[in-house]
């Protein structure tokens, strides 16, 4: 196995609740993120999918260094990030790169393509100016991006066009790893798949290291080596990719699995439990899914269920799990 | 690849949106003002150069002389100065104040807005408190306050008049700061590497001015105003020193024997404040992002249809339809262009039947639904021909009453937001009871408790206790079921559902699917649901429309289409989905971009694309065609793969 090049520990994030003054601190907080343990190895994409608001964005701000964990760590090749933050920050930027969802609200409208691409080879690579219009060249190429559109303004350009100058403007620092929040979500299916193959092209001929934040399974499943799956905060399972889509363990990966509308099979509802998603601000004790989960036990509500082995590389938050196999059908459409 | 470089960006917005310019003088009023500042501004400026008397020159032998008396031309106040070389000479000294106080307000004001707004938390707290309390105190009397406490004098009446104004600069700069804080390109510049000082430079404040020049252009005349009415109290301007508003204090006591003294000054003052507050508005509405491509003309009650589109269906044409679309087009025109958005739609819904209707953003998916009730905004929107019918009516020939009638009664919406359909002032019971009560006269208990059924059909948990929430109360899926019990409320033959489950997640999307089956099946009602999923369309639809630059390119019954496409575009559309359960099979992505439908080729829209195009392809439009058993489709090889 690849060395390990981005590892979170324990990693939390709360918002709000720390008022400035004495009476302000009383305040509920809101955790985004619960304590979330994740590796990811060198070469491989990781997968991370959940429903909105479970933490997806939140847990990826804090892996490239965009905010601050509230507590736990990220490891960047061992190294710490908040430490990076501090005393290293172009050296961060330079290894974790950044792909946002909107592609249009992640350009400056005032800006051209090439000042957008020649920030980060002047700010974090100090590459003098006649080589930051080659790289500027070689980047548009990289993307599939015609080289005299380097110096119009995002409006001019249609979704998947700016979704490719937002990858090419992440590119730019030569990271070794790529964190990916949702970056087709945005677009239309026909320009999905362009960028969809283009990333995984990239992936090849750059030898990066993606994680890949998406709500569609269907892309995840086609794009990924290894899946986590959130759910407030919390991973709730962690497998190799085929293991996941085939065998889900964790009821909730299963409920979700089950309700994706897909060619030639009915969805089913039923794989949930008709309660409320949770107030993210005031969580259930014990296993969060627990309201709407259709294995639920009294004991279930009690405390909750760690992140446990079940197999080979195969992490469930569950207490009664289901059966290896059980979600074949699932997944065998 | 290159294919999608060569579309490059098919978006030509100069002919879509004026200039500046352009827009600034398309308003009217907005040139008058620039009219009026101009002239003021010129005269202000060559002052000096104008062969004037002096100013402040007395000759008590030639006072209170009326206007147009020989060498005064505006005649000569108590002390026998020149009034006219007085007014322009004060006239000066007012617009530069004036001026002066804008930018010191609009500098400190912006700064602490943009610090405020920028680096938020206890920065944020402490300087808008700061802020907050300039505001507490009346207006006039804190500038008042500053002037007694500095001293009477021009200066610091420009001094108070500045401070007083802070607030309006803070408050606005550290509204627009915050919002684009949070917009991703401020993170994306972080990922480059630049350091807090530069984001603010380079990425917020040039996205800032087009505020603050705002906020200048309407508070200038304001501040024009408060100087003068400090000087007129006696504060500002110093005898012998002319500005407006001490020319003013010192006619007021004069208003009856010579009027001439006051009244001069005073309408000076109300055309320069005229003119600049019309030039300000017109320049508000230029450069407000919000008001921005034609928001400002409020679309009609509906929209406009052609001639072309009025005339009455045959009977029994389409006798066992609930709703039936005939050879529908709506256009937009916008400038000079037109831009197609919907071309030739036809099909029919069946009472129990479910017809999708599928494609990317931009095909005309939306507009199509909309164009059934006349939604579509005019301007700029037009149908321009076709039918709609509904019980051997054509709803396009409908005057506004009978559509009114018909909308939300027997032909009922959803749309993808709720949030567009729920007013949030209200509790959702009394908006559902609301459209019970304006269709079927219900009392207002009996409409209530009918809400509360609905609520239940629906499947809401403690229906009447939810009945009492607000909108913003609701989760996404929630309020989604609100709409439809809404919708559901009148009994409707036909339901159109417009993206109804995008913006939910799929678990909640699973559910809502499972609803609509289930009350379409069980009212008997026609449901047409859009949707750029084909996985949905899958699970709910019986039969679906594919549609492509504005045209349907196939339609059939679903398992038809999707086992065996018969157009190259649904068939390549299927093959770049990836599909849950294929695991990593390849995708291959359909190179290129739909055309834009204001510059669409003569030929299939879909040929630049195509892998299966010929020459035969591209000199003439292609006709939508009837291919085996309930299937049509739009293209002259049906069916085929590339060899
Ligand atoms: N209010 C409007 N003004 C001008 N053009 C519009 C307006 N609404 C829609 N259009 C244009 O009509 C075409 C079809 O749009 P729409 O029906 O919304 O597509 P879809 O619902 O399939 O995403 C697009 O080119 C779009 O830009
Ligand atoms: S721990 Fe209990 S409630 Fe939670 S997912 Fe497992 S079975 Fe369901
Ligand atoms: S008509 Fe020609 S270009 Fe159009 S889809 Fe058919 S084969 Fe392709
Ligand atoms: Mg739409």
């Amino acid at each position: 196995m690849n060395e390990i090049v981005l590892e979170a520990a324990s990693l939390e994030k709360s918002f709000g609740g720390r008022g400035l003054l004495p009476w302000g601190k009383g305040k509920r907080s809101l955790q985004a993120v619960r304590g979330v343990d994740l590796q990811v190895r060198k070469g491989e994409t990781l997968g991370i999918v959940g429903e909105s608001g479970c933490g997806k964005s939140t847990l990826a701000r804090m892996l490239v260094g965009l905010s601050e964990p509230t507590g736990g760590r990220v490891a960047l090749s061992g190294r710490d990030v908040a430490e990076m933050r501090r005393n290293a920050r172009s050296e961060l930027r330079r290894k974790v790169q950044f792909v946002f969802q909107d592609p249009l609200s992640s350009l400056n409208p005032r800006k051209t393509v090439r000042q957008i691409l020649e920030a980060p080879l002047d700010n974090l690579l100090r590459m003098p100016r006649d080589r930051r219009r080659e790289r500027v060249a070689e980047l548009m190429q990289l993307v599939n991006l015609r080289p005299e559109f380097v110096d119009r303004h995002p409006h001019e350009f249609s979704g998947g066009q700016s979704q490719r100058i937002g990858i090419a403007r992440a590119l730019a620092a030569e990271p070794k790893v790529m964190v990916l929040d949702e970056p087709v979500s945005a677009l239309d299916v026909s320009v999905q798949a362009q960028i969809l193959n283009l990333l995984g092209d990239l992936k090849q001929r750059l030898g990066l290291t993606y994680v890949f934040i998406s709500h569609d399974l269907a892309v995840v499943e086609h794009l990924c080596d290894t899946v986590a799956v959130m759910y407030l905060g919390n991973v709730v399972e962690h497998a190799p990719a085929e293991e996941i889509f085939r065998s889900p363990r964790h009821p909730y990966t299963h409920a979700l699995l089950q309700s994706v509308p897909t060619l030639g099979r009915r969805s089913d509802p039923d794989a949930l439990s008709e309660g409320e998603l949770p107030n993210p601000a005031a969580p259930p004790p014990g296993c969060a899914f627990a309201p709407r989960c259709p294995r639920a036990r009294d004991d279930c509500r009690q405390a909750r269920p760690p992140l446990e082995r079940m197999a080979d590389g195969h992490l469930a938050a569950c207490y009664y799990p289901l059966a290896r196999e059980a979600g074949k059908d699932a997944s065998q459409a | 690849m290159t294919a999608i470089a060569q579309r490059a960006s098919g978006r030509r917005r100069r002919s879509g949106r004026p200039g500046i310019w352009a827009r600034l003088s398309r308003n009217h009023l907005a040139v008058v003002g620039l009219g009026i500042v101009a002239g003021m501004c010129v005269l202000a400026l060559m002052t000096p150069l104008l062969p004037l008397a002096d100013p402040n020159a007395t000759d008590l032998a030639a006072r209170l002389k009326r206007p147009f008396t020989d060498g005064h031309l505006l005649g000569t106040d108590q002390l026998g100065r020149d009034m006219l070389s007085r007014i322009l000479w004060g006239a000066r000294v007012s617009i530069a104040v004036g001026a002066v106080a804008t930018i010191v307000a609009a500098t400190i004001g912006s700064l602490i807005g943009i610090v405020a707004g920028f680096y938020g938390r206890w920065l944020d707290n402490t300087l808008m408190r700061g802020v907050d309390m300039l505001m507490a105190f009346p207006y006039m009397l804190l500038a008042l306050a500053i002037v007694a406490a500095l001293g009477p004098g021009l200066l610091n009446a420009l001094f108070a008049i500045a401070i007083v104004n802070i607030p309006f600069f803070a408050r606005s700069v550290r509204g627009v700061t915050i919002s684009l804080v949070r917009l991703e390109y401020v993170d994306a510049a972080r990922m480059s590497g630049l350091g807090n000082g530069r984001i603010l430079f380079s990425e917020i404040l040039p996205n800032v001015v087009p505020v603050i020049v705002v906020t200048m252009s309407t508070t200038l005349g304001w501040m024009i105003l408060e100087t003068a009415g400090l000087s007129f109290l006696g504060l500002g301007a110093q005898p012998p020193q002319a500005d407006l508003g001490s020319m003013l204090g010192d006619g007021r006591k004069l208003a009856i024997t010579a009027p001439h003294v006051a009244t001069i000054p005073g309408l000076v003052i109300l055309v320069l404040v005229i003119g600049i507050n019309l030039l300000g508005d017109g320049i508000r509405d230029v450069l407000d992002p919000r008001l921005k491509s034609g928001a400002l003309s409020r679309p009609r009650a509906m929209t406009e249809v052609a001639p072309a589109a009025m005339s009455q269906p045959e009977r029994s044409a389409h006798s066992n339809a609930a709703l039936a679309l005939d050879r529908l087009s709506t256009e937009f025109r916008i400038g000079h262009d037109v831009y197609h958005a919907t071309r030739d739609i036809s099909f029919q819904v069946a009472p129990g039947e479910c017809v999708g209707i599928v494609g990317e953003s931009g095909s005309g998916k939306s507009v199509t639904a909309m164009s059934v009730l006349g939604l579509v905004p005019t301007p700029p929107g037009l149908i321009a021909g076709g039918q709609v019918v509904y019980q051997e009516e054509n709803l396009l020939a409908a005057p506004l009453p009978r559509l009114q009638q018909v909308r939300g009664g027997q032909i009922a919406y959803v749309f993808q937001d709720p949030l567009t359909t729920l007013n949030p002032l209200y509790t959702v019971g009394d908006q559902i009871a609301e459209t019970v009560e304006r269709h079927q006269g219900l009392s207002r208990r009996d409409a209530w408790q009918r809400a509360v059924e609905l609520m239940e059909s629906v499947h809401i948990p403690d229906a009447a206790g939810r009945a009492r929430a607000y909108p913003h109360e609701l989760s996404g899926g929630m309020r989604q079921r609100i709409v439809i019990a809404m919708a559901l409320a009148n009994d409707p033959d036909v339901i159109i559902a417009d993206e109804p489950t995008t913006a939910l997640d799929v678990t909640i999307q699973a559910q809502v699917l499972k609803l609509l089956d289930e009350l379409r099946r069980k009212h008997n009602a026609a449901l047409v649901f859009i949707t750029h999923d084909f996985g949905v369309v899958s699970e709910i639809c019986d039969h679906v429309q594919v549609m492509y630059a504005g045209e349907v390119v196939e339609s059939g019954r679903v398992q038809d289409v999707f086992e065996r496409p018969l157009h190259p575009y649904t068939r390549r559309l299927m093959s770049c989905i990836p599909q849950l359960g294929r695991g990593r099979n390849p995708i291959a992505a359909i190179p290129g971009l739909p055309p834009a439908v204001n510059d669409l080729p003569p030929g299939c829209p879909f040929a630049p694309r195509c892998d299966v195009a010929t020459a035969a392809c591209t000199p003439r439009p292609i006709s939508l065609a009837p291919h085996g058993e309930g299937r049509e489709v739009r293209c002259i090889r049906p069916g085929e793969s590339p060899a």
